[in-house]
């Protein structure tokens, strides 16, 4: 117990941010136990009433129940964040360990992430959205092609660092092979900037799925993400701003709790940065 | 600049927010309603519509007619003059009506109906008709699309296929086409030269004298209503169209702004693909008009605060219009039952497979329609597939004739103005003529017929009685569903009067 209480003590970002995260996960994954109802369930003669004890974020345009949608909201948010997270964190590793370990792979790949990092992400996501039919998967998907090039570039030059180690030096000279130096040696070495790295896209896949779906590019109209729920109120915003400021608060503490988690981790993982800042 | 309000040095400019950009400006070629009003203001018509839907001559000074209905004479009235600065003769309008024959219906059945239409003389104009065509001037002084626009005869006998090029009339506002910037704004200025009729003492909807007491107005597009709203409270702007009935509270307690009912609804409207199953089974159509419930309809598009702006009793013609009945609209008010509907649903062969939903996200009333469709046709057990799009791409798509499959459709959504919605002539959802009829193509000889003998109804009784069958007729064939009529609401600034509320028409402003 006094553990914990130190480690509170000395990392309260991660703490916070950690736990925040942490109920928002639970409020996903126990929606359906958290006084809602089904969140697509049109009632119209209810149609944009204010927070009160039977609605208690109010409801929409078409009379259905804000906090219900917000609560479902959090599944699709979440869930896209982890995705894009966790892909883009696998891929992105593959191909800067290939980079960075082979010269000729390096020159190839790295022009191609230069161009894809040239392009705003949220620009790279709607072209890439243009092109298929809206859905989670294909908003999955076009994030992570966006978010891959930040992880390549990362693990590239700590790869590049890595190679040029003592201890790399020595495992090269008792003949061991490319493989096993870059999953043995160079890899683990990864993993804490990695982590890092992988917490931010998280919050980035967020807010780009929010944006994407808040201009219409995102998850189908009828699905209840954040994103979407702000877009249906945005028209009446001045006269009912329930109807954007949970949505937009859920998707604050969202944004702030994996912000804190990742700077938490990153003083963790580096106290020195953390005693200079 | 447009920021000051009303009067600028010596001119009184109106500025306006109409309810969409005009991109089509030859009335002939759209139905859409921006055109129409652009037209009401540019053109002149021989005959006009009064706030009583009566016909009263408006570029016409009179007519005379035989005993046998076949010759009809016109004169027009002294003064007229286009925009251009030359006289109208009887040769412009006699152009102009070929013109406006050959691509409206209501033309097409009175020139059926003529054996010469002739130039007297340069103000005197003959049609000798082979056979009686009673709605004569009805036809020639129709108010909504289509209507029978007098151009000078060198436009009018461009070709028919093409819209024209100048927007060159007689009405009392010149198109000023230098000054118009797609998307941001267009003007109009007072045709000094127009002479009013001298009868009458004020206009009344498209008839009457049309007095001119602005010197412009100038339509400013902004699409989004709160910064409209903001705009209108600001005095940067003097009215706005329409307002969403979500701001009404709002604007009710803003003593500088004044809201005005619009008297001629807009229909909202659910559509069927009737060339594909399964909705080219009528038995699977009246199952769906079985458990429409408009109410659910009109809440979810305009609330249920102000149940005066909309009216869930809409049959096939503008409720309360002369030709609006109560006739069969148990089937549509009735108790709905969706029992029954699952079982004619059951009855009629449906075989699971999705059905597709054109959903316009950015078109607030007929997103809504579509997710209470969507919602209704679950609980109706049917496979929905609600496909998401814009305005524009929906209006593409619901003129594919492909099996949904293949990028086609099996329910789309729009609406009908209330101009188009008074009389069986420019009701567009009353077409029964298969591929060739609106979006939709049903196919039904008794409605195509039944509108044949509309137009040759002796009198309002028998247009009525024609009336009252077709919608008797649309019940049983189900073209199309109405959905509930909604009547606009205008913001006014308190420094304006005498809005007309059947269109906005610009010559009856004036400065309170």
């Amino acid at each position: 117990m006094l553990k914990w209480f130190k480690f509170i003590r000395s990392y309260p970002l991660i703490a916070i941010g950690g736990t925040l995260l942490g109920l928002l996960v639970l409020t996903a994954l126990f929606a359906p136990w958290l006084g809602t109802i089904d969140p697509t369930a049109l009632s119209p003669i209810y149609r944009t009433r204010p927070p009160s004890e039977k609605f208690w974020f109010g409801t929409d345009l078409l009379g259905r129940d804000v906090y219900s949608r917000v609560i479902y909201g959090a599944r699709i948010s979440l869930t896209v964040g982890v995705c894009v997270a966790v892909l883009s964190a696998v891929i992105g590793t593959v191909i800067g360990l290939a980079a960075g370990f082979v010269s000729w792979i390096d020159a190839i790949i790295m022009r191609i992430m230069d161009g894809l990092m040239s392009i705003p992400t949220i620009l790279l996501a709607i072209a890439l959205i243009a092109l298929t039919k809206a859905s989670l998967q294909n908003v999955i998907i076009a994030i992570t092609i966006a978010e891959v090039p930040r992880v390549v570039r990362l693990i590239r030059s700590l790869t590049l660092s890595l190679r040029e180690q003592a201890y790399v030096e020595a495992a090269r000279a008792i003949g061991a092979s490319r493989l096993r130096i870059v999953w043995q040696h160079i890899f683990p070495n990864t993993i804490a900037a990695l982590t890092v790295q992988t917490t931010y896209i998280c919050g980035l896949a967020i807010l780009a799925e929010a944006s994407l779906s808040f201009i219409g590019a995102g998850v189908p109209p009828s699905t209840p993400s954040w994103g979407n729920i702000m877009a249906e109120g945005r028209a009446l915003w001045q006269v009912k701003p329930f109807l954007i400021a949970f949505p937009a608060l859920f998707l604050s503490i969202t944004i702030l709790s994996i912000n804190m988690l990742g700077d938490g981790l990153r003083d963790l993982i580096d106290p020195r940065l953390a005693k200079n800042l | 600049m447009p920021t000051v309000s009303g009067a600028q040095g010596t001119k009184t400019i109106f500025r306006w927010v109409p309810h969409a950009d005009l991109t089509l400006l030859d009335p002939l070629f759209t139905t859409a309603f921006i055109t129409n009003i652009h037209a009401q203001l540019v053109f002149d018509t021989l005959y006009a519509v009064d706030a009583d839907f009566n016909i009263q001559p408006q570029m016409a000074q009179g007519h005379t007619v035989d005993k046998d209905n076949l010759l009809w004479t016109i004169n027009l009235r002294e003064g007229l003059t286009f925009h251009d600065g030359n006289a109208v003769r009887a040769q412009d309008v006699i152009a102009s009506l070929n013109r406006w024959s050959k691509r409206d219906l209501m033309g097409a059945s009175l020139f059926a109906a003529t054996e010469s239409l002739t130039a007297l003389d340069d103000k005197t104009l003959q049609f000798r008709l082979k056979q009686p065509f009673p709605l004569i001037l009805q036809a020639l002084g129709r108010q909504s699309g289509s209507m029978a626009a007098i151009m000078p005869e060198r436009l009018a006998l461009s070709p028919d296929t093409t819209p024209i090029k100048e927007v060159i009339g007689s009405g009392p506002f010149k198109f000023m086409k230098d000054q118009w910037v797609s998307g941001s704004h267009i003007v109009y200025d007072k045709f000094e030269a127009y002479k009013p009729r001298t009868d009458g003492s004020k206009a009344s909807f498209t008839a009457g004298p049309k007095v001119v007491n602005i010197d412009q107005v100038r339509w400013m597009i902004i699409p989004d209503r709160a910064t409209a709203i903001a705009a209108l409270q600001t005095g940067e702007i003097d009215g706005i169209e329409t307002i969403d009935n979500d701001f009404l509270p709002v604007l009710i307690k803003d003593k500088s702004i004044k809201l005005i009912k619009r008297t001629l609804p807009s229909v909202s409207v659910m559509r069927f693909n009737q060339l594909h199953a399964p909705f080219d089974n009528k038995l699977m159509r009246q199952a769906i008009l079985a458990a429409v419930n408009q109410t659910e309809y009109m809440t979810a598009v305009n609330g249920a605060d102000f149940p005066e702006y909309w009216s869930d009793k809409c049959g096939v013609f503008v409720p309360g219009s002369p030709l609006d009945s109560d006739t069969g609209m148990e089937k549509l008010t009735g108790k709905r039952d969706l029992n029954k509907a699952r079982a004619m649903i059951k009855q009629a062969g449906y075989q699971g497979e999705p059905l597709v939903l054109l959903d316009p996200v950015d078109f607030p009333a007929h997103h809504a329609a579509a997710l209470v469709t969507a919602d209704l046709f679950k609980q109706l057990g049917l496979k929905v597939d609600l496909q998401t799009m814009d305005w524009g791409t929906a209006v593409q798509r619901r003129n594919s004739q492909e099996a949904a499959s293949k990028g086609g459709w099996h329910v789309a959504f729009t609406a009908l103005t209330g101009p188009n919605n008074l009389d069986p002539a420019g009701h567009l959802a009353l077409r029964g003529n298969g591929k060739q009829a609106w979006f939709g193509w049903p196919t039904s000889e008794k409605l195509e017929q039944l509108r044949l003998d509309w137009f040759k109804a002796a009198d309002l009784p028998m247009q009525k009685k024609i009336c009252q069958e077709i919608q008797l007729q649309v019940f049983e064939d189900v073209p199309y569903i109405p959905l509930g009529a909604v009547y606009g609401v205008t913001a006014l600034s308190t420094k304006w009067r005498d809005f007309e509320p059947q269109m906005p028409l610009f010559y009856t402003f004036r400065k309170a």
